[in-house]
């Protein structure tokens, strides 16, 4: 078979085991590059997205960073027709990507969707009825005004929101990701990189805060691979 | 991290928690991680194929939650595990 297909990095000498599947009949293999070993499998093509291919892809990277000190994961899709195709890709970004496997090194991402219950349900926001026609181009703008207004309004709370949260949980992790959500979807996502040592001490940070903001719904996940801290 | 008994108000509504989960996954997996090469994937007019179609598909997440559970492709556990996001970041001791 031609072509390898890229999962995630690891330091030198972790090697996937025997029974690791991923797409294909071939197992996950492990290639040594300087500073690296490369977790790959060997595809004739990049397999198409889906739901169940994301999850098999996630299962291979979930692998590779429960077994190894570091694991940085690569993003769905990163197929190359040989290995020095392969190899000259990494070389051109070897300085940042080594550094980014040092970074994440013993750590895991958790994450955090904070939801306001008394926004629209999602099923709610997309149920709802189209506006109106506008009755003149002045109320037509006019809405559309009101619009970025509130949207802005939202994203201004969600960032806000996170600015205390990270403040509220201190050294307790290495880095916060976050990102307002679109309505019916929550307020606003956040990621932490959080080294396994300081898990608890996390987790009991988020739970403070949580209490502190009681009006607002919290969904905990992780922890995952670091797909967020990542070049 | 739990979701809480708070005092509140109880919420009119629930995102299910396992909606939330599996989208977050597809998201980190399809629009998080590194990407060593230049061209992921072939694009039409600059957007690409695969950001084309996961939107197309969180576009009906509840759809596709129900035919991955019919087709046992979710993980046992994937009721516990979830997603996040890339803008707004800060970093500390790097």
């Amino acid at each position: 078979v031609n072509g390898l297909y890229l999962y995630c990095f690891t330091p030198p000498g972790t090697l996937p085991g025997p029974d690791l599947a991923g797409f294909g009949t071939d197992s996950i293999s492990g290639i040594p590059l300087t500073g690296f070993t490369l977790w790959v499998e060997r595809l004739g093509a990049c397999p198409v997205a889906s739901v169940e291919a994301t999850l098999r892809h996630h299962a291979v990277v979930e692998r590779a960073w429960t077994r190894a000190p570091a694991c940085l994961p690569v993003r769905f899709g990163q197929w190359f027709r040989t290995l020095e195709q392969l190899e000259s890709s990494v070389d051109e970004r070897r300085t940042e990507l080594e550094a980014a496997l040092a970074w994440v090194a013993g750590a895991g991402e958790h994450g955090l969707r904070i939801v306001d219950p008394e926004e629209p349900t999602p099923r709610e926001t997309a149920s709802r009825p189209a506006a109106p026609r506008a009755a003149s181009g002045r109320a037509y703008l006019e809405a559309a005004r009101d619009r970025v207004h509130r949207r802005e309004g939202r994203e201004l709370r969600a960032r806000s929101l996170a600015e205390s949260l990270e403040a509220a949980l201190g050294d307790s992790i290495r880095a916060q990701r976050a990102d307002p959500l679109a309505e019916g979807q929550g307020l606003v996502t956040v990621a932490h990189l959080v080294a396994r040592e300081r898990a608890e001490q996390y987790a009991a940070r988020v739970t403070a805060f949580e209490k502190e903001q009681y009006r607002l719904r919290f969904i905990g996940t992780g922890p995952w691979p670091p797909y967020s801290f990542t070049p | 991290v739990t979701e809480g008994k708070r005092g509140g108000p109880p919420p009119r509504h629930e995102l299910d928690r396992s909606d939330v989960v599996l989208s977050e996954l597809v998201s980190r997996v399809l629009d998080k991680g590194v990407v060593v090469k230049g061209d992921v994937t072939i694009s039409v007019a600059g957007v690409e194929l695969v950001h084309l179609d996961l939107n197309l598909r969180l576009a009906s997440t509840e759809t596709l939650i129900r035919h991955a559970h019919a087709a046992k492709q979710l993980p046992p556990d994937s009721t516990e595990k979830g997603f996040s996001g890339s803008s707004g970041s800060t970093e500390k001791d790097r």
